[in-house]
């Protein structure tokens, strides 16, 4: 089956939304953006389109830059010598102008930072599209030792501290290893606040496992400009287009010797990791020494060593235990065991609806600890008899997050702990299952909002705040007509709207009190359908 | 002293005698004799009279003279190894993979050592397209025109990919003379399926549609597209070269070749290599361009026109179930211009089967390698299975030579239905080969002296042994570097007659050429080497070469 071109249209933004802003599908479906006009090729009216590509600080325009359009298939021109680009003959329709330029920001439909779509209508009385690229940042710089030594192929890693969920995170989006001459060199980077970090490594052309022979040279992961803690480490800023020069000087540390043996899984698939209290790795080197048996030099202080294996049946075994390593630590021991946590749930039909046999809220858990990775709950079974469990997950202390829909989650409980609150603790053996009670009152919010700039190319992001804690409900919208339309559960609740905002952390109380007084409070009974208009709070005009 | 890597194992102290010796010396740049300091020189107990279990290690550092010292060594050969700041890391006085060990003991001075350091030099440089953008992730291909292994040629010394900027770097470079060639596409370019691929509704809007199936030529510094005018660069020890290039876009084309007719009750695995030629040595450009596979019919995409190497090998399971073999291959030549790909040449492979057999040897055979060799670099290596029967594989016809890796042995004789074998040399030809290849523990060692013309000890020499027939028998020529004490071990000596000599100065020459060899054979000393007997001491006198 052929599906229509609006159609096909339409899922290349879904998609394209899925991948950007990780919004659930259940939310996409309440902002379709069905005030657009898709291009309909069978039609043979022609409009020209025509823009210049320009330099965002400057205003210089940027020649050969591939501009492209996609109506079926991708089509493309470049920009002249004044950054002037013109499709001569397209069918009338909305569609989305994808720009790429080395050393600029690419527009690939979406930029993936403040997910801004460039979309352009074309038709009898278009306007002229002007964009502005901003210019990338580069960062780079020449790696040495106290003595001004450079340090060769020593691995260089840089964080970008962003807002992923609302939530503030140091996020590692380049790792590369500096060349022969110490040098490292990052480009391609949007403008932010950055961290830069070198290490471990060392110099030494003696075996690292020699016990004694001489005190082994050792330089600490070092975060700019002289922290080795990527707690204390300094941001620093790159604005667009900025070519920053960054030197670290790597300080010398201590290291101890931990031999460590892992029981349980296949030996061949064991695999362990020492990290310190920040998450980072601190191994220097580590090799098998037995079948079981690791032998690693590790920066002296507290240690987590976290084990995994294969179970041979397809699933994952763990293990973890804490050592005090600012000296050699022989012989510490690690069993690995599954981990298994059953969810239940219970439906509380308020409604009377009919309880559905499809699956129920699939729950999600957010990790709350440095480098523990996210995970979904699975589900195994039969229809009428499926089981639903966290299965694979590493230990570790998790947000359980149920996502609502038309049956929301009253009650989240593990034995005494109220989830809604409190983190839920996974141990390797554990167990205890969480317990979900589902209700199927939830009220329907409506979203209008009034006061965007209308002349902006940036999208606005709506976002509900649960009283009493809960993790806020955002959604993006793509033109004041829009409103977004949320299923809730019945409660206060404290509306915004956003317009310009990159990386605005609205999962943070105390960043979200600065805008309490341009807020909506709305309450919300059960089953009630409610309106609010929010007022829509422009960076530009604070 | 031919240079090892020590294996990181555990190192056990060895029990003290007669502890009382010293290694001191100097390190300094080769380039102008100022001292170097800083570095870090680790001194190991050397020779396979030490077992590796029983290797010490013994680490220094240079002082703000470059002066270092480590006593109360034991008497033995030590190797030294200096690591500093902007220089490779390097052995004492290290030639081409060998360097001199520092014999110390009695009535031995070993304490004014001069480590000389080779000082290293780079090439760095840009690479832009003709509209100043950068070109990203291009292939960039340094060639170091001179001897290597004996040979005169330019050889492929290493390969770096331009990073975001463009640029590119390669450190840490013997003086020479170095080529540079770039395979790259534009950061533009789309090699998109032609009309007949896709669906055959799309609307036809008048877009101004930019052509994006564009790719450089292979782009030879500083800008020719023709190997013949490509620029060489001199270096002299510690020179920083700049080599820029500008690449300018031409037309992409593609070479289709249809698969053959599958036989539905075969699985069968078919893969393609492209390769362009480069000074003579394949290059792969495969992972350059895009294939695409559409049923019958497979398509190499964004070639620069020019000539190419298709190797095309069909696999197919292989009769026990356990891994794919090949089940025929094919080279051809192809022309790609304007006017489209033409087939120049083809060669099907030639297929090979073969055993193994043991000769003296106790014990079954374990698994061995069997490689062959072409002059060009390429390699194909055959496996021995579990009943001593080679894992049937291709040879393309031409001359190869064999050897064989082996924990039992070495290659006593190969013998070969259909091929012509002299020496250590097999010449290929269309007719399908059986092979039988005898291994034999026979080979042996030949330890001795470089000595100057007035009779003492000379450390640095290259001490080579050649067999009569030099030319079918590279693979057994032998070679070491005299120690400070004048003394050298070859291993692995094929029993058979050979010559051996000691030169000085030698490392550059073409030493695999019997032309360039010649001069020195009269007074070279004779040597027939029996199985497993083990020449000791021969004394050799050390000739000048310049």
């Amino acid at each position: 089956m052929r599906s229509s071109p609006s159609v096909l249209f339409l899922k290349a933004i879904f998609l394209a939304l899925l991948f950007f802003s990780r919004i659930s599908p259940a939310q996409i479906q309440t902002i379709g953006p069905g005030h657009m006009r898709y291009p309909n090729a069978s039609s043979t009216e022609r409009y020209s389109l025509t823009g210049v590509v320009v330099d965002a600080a400057t205003g210089e325009p940027i020649r050969h830059a591939l501009v492209q359009v996609s109506i079926e298939k991708m089509h493309s021109v470049f920009t002249g010598d004044q950054g002037q680009f013109e499709f001569p003959k397209l069918p009338a329709g909305t569609m989305v102008l994808s720009i790429v330029k080395p050393g600029y920001a690419n527009v690939r439909g979406f930029s993936s930072r403040a997910m801004r779509p460039l979309m352009v209508t074309v038709g009898p009385n278009a306007q002229p599209v002007i964009v502005k690229l901003p210019r990338q940042a580069e960062v780079f710089g020449t790696i040495t030792d106290s003595n001004g030594n450079t340090i060769e192929n020593v691995s260089v890693r840089l964080m970008r501290v962003q807002v992923e969920e609302g939530v503030r995170k140091r996020v590692q989006i380049n790792q590369s290893q500096a060349d022969e001459e110490g040098n490292y060199h990052f480009y391609d980077l949007v403008d932010g606040d950055y961290i830069l970090s070198a290490g471990p490594s060392w110099r030494d052309l003696n075996d690292p496992f020699a016990p004694g022979v001489v005190p082994f040279e050792y330089y600490a992961q070092t975060f700019f400009p002289a922290a080795t803690d990527v707690a204390t480490a300094a941001t620093f800023h790159l604005a667009s287009g900025k070519n920053q020069q960054i030197d670290l000087s790597l300080s010398t540390g201590r290291t101890s010797i931990v031999t460590v043996s892992v029981a349980g899984g296949s030996p061949q698939s064991t695999t362990v990791n020492f990290l310190n209290a920040s998450g980072q790795d601190v191994t220097v080197l580590q090799r098998h020494v037995t079948r079981e048996g690791f032998i690693a030099r590790v920066a002296a202080g507290p240690v987590l060593i976290k084990a995994r294996a294969n179970d041979g049946q397809g699933g994952m075994l763990y293990g973890e235990t804490t050592i005090d390593a600012s000296s050699d630590v022989k012989d510490v021991h690690i069993q690995l065991d599954h981990i298994q946590v059953p969810i239940t749930y219970e439906y509380q039909n308020v409604t009377g609806a009919q309880v559905p046999l499809m699956q129920p809220p699939q729950l999600r858990l957010i990790s709350l600890d440095p480098v523990h990775p996210d995970a979904w709950a699975q589900t195994t079974g039969t229809p009428g008899n499926w089981n639903y469990s966290f299965t694979n997950i590493e230990p570790g202390r998790y947000r359980v997050e149920v996502p609502s829909n038309d049956w929301f989650a009253d009650a989240i409980t593990s034995g005494n702990v109220n989830l809604k609150t409190d983190p839920l603790v996974v141990t390797p053996g554990n167990s205890q299952p969480i317990e979900v009670t589902l209700r199927n009152d939830s009220a329907q919010l409506m979203i209008k909002v009034e006061g965007a700039d209308p002349a902006s190319q940036s999208q606005i992001m709506t976002v509900v705040v649960p009283e009493g804690g809960g993790r806020p409900r955002q959604n993006t919208i793509y033109s004041p007509n829009q409103s977004p339309v949320l299923s809730l559960p019945p409660g206060h609740y404290t509306v915004y709207a956003f317009q310009d905002f990159d990386d605005l952390a609205f999962a943070d109380p105390e960043v979200m009190k600065d805008f309490a007084r341009f807020a909506q409070t709305v309450e919300l009974q059960s089953k009630q359908r409610a309106e609010v208009t929010a007022h829509v709070i422009r960076k530009s005009a604070q | 002293m031919k240079l090892r890597s020590v294996p990181l194992v555990f190192m056990l102290a060895i029990a003290a005698v007669a502890q009382n010796y010293r290694i001191a010396g100097t390190v300094v740049n080769g380039a102008n004799d100022s001292p170097v300091p800083n570095c870090q020189l680790a001194i190991r107990t050397e020779g396979p009279e030490a077992p590796l279990r029983a290797t010490k290690t013994f680490i220094t550092t240079s002082d703000s003279g470059g002066h270092f010292v480590v006593d109360d060594l034991a008497g033995g050969k030590y190797s030294l190894t200096a690591r500093c700041n902007h220089f490779t890391a390097q052995a004492l006085d290290e030639h081409d993979g060998f360097s001199s060990a520092v014999a110390v003991g009695p009535e031995k001075d070993t304490t004014n050592i001069v480590f000389r350091l080779a000082p290293s030099a780079s090439i760095t440089g840009r690479i832009q397209d003709e509209f100043g953008d950068p070109v990203i992730d291009a292939g960039v291909l340094l060639f170091r025109r001179g001897t290597s292994l004996g040979t005169k040629r330019a050889l492929l010394r290493s390969r770096a990919n331009t990073d975001h900027g463009g640029f590119y770097h390669f450190y840490r470079l013997p003086p020479g003379e170095y080529l540079i060639a770039v395979i790259a596409h534009p950061w533009y370019s789309q090699y998109q399926p032609p009309p007949d691929f896709s669906r055959e509704d799309v609307p036809d809007f008048d877009v101004g549609e930019a052509d994006l199936n564009l790719t450089f030529p292979v782009t030879y510094y500083s800008g020719a597209t023709d190997s013949a005018s490509a620029q060489p660069i001199k270096l002299q020890p510690g020179d920083r070269a700049t080599a820029d290039m500008l690449l300018s876009a031409q037309p992409a084309y593609e070479i289709r070749f249809p698969r053959p007719e599958a036989d539905e009750s075969v699985r069968r695995t078919t893969m393609h290599e492209v390769q362009t030629s480069i000074f003579g040595a394949p290059v792969d450009v495969h992972s350059m361009v895009n294939t695409m596979n559409n049923g019958r019919v497979d398509v190499v995409r964004g070639l620069a026109p020019g000539d190419y190497i298709m190797q095309t090998r069909n696999y197919m399971p292989a009769p026990n179930g356990a891994s794919n073999v090949t089940a025929d291959e094919s080279r051809q030549i192809v022309k790609v211009s304007n006017a489209g790909a033409e087939l120049k040449q083809t060669t099907p492979s030639t297929p090979v089967t073969g055993s193994v057999e043991l000769d003296g040897i106790r014990g079954a055979l374990r698994q061995t390698t069997i490689r062959f060799q072409k002059a060009d670099g390429t390699v194909v290596d055959t496996r021995t299975t579990a009943n001593g029967a080679l894992e049937p594989f291709h040879l393309f016809p031409g001359v190869y030579e064999y050897s064989a890796f082996s924990q039992q042995g070495v290659i006593k004789s190969l013998e070969a239905a259909n091929a012509k074998v002299i020496g250590r040399t097999i010449e290929v030809a269309d007719k399908p080969v059986t092979l039988k290849v005898t291994l034999a523990d026979f080979a042996t060692k030949i330890t001795g002296t470089v000595l100057s013309t007035e009779g003492k000890p000379f450390p640095g020499a290259m001490v080579i042994l050649v067999p009569d027939d030099i030319v079918h028998n590279q693979n057994i020529i032998r070679r070491d570097q005299s120690d400070t004490d004048g003394t050298f071990t070859l291993r692995v000596v094929m029993p058979g007659k050979y010559r051996l000599m000691a030169l000085q100065d030698a490392w550059d020459m073409e030493w695999s050429n019997p032309t360039v060899l010649a001069p020195f054979l009269p007074s070279s000393t004779a040597l027939e080497v029996a199985p497993s007997s083990s020449p000791v001491d021969v004394k050799v006198k050390v000739q000048a070469t310049h």
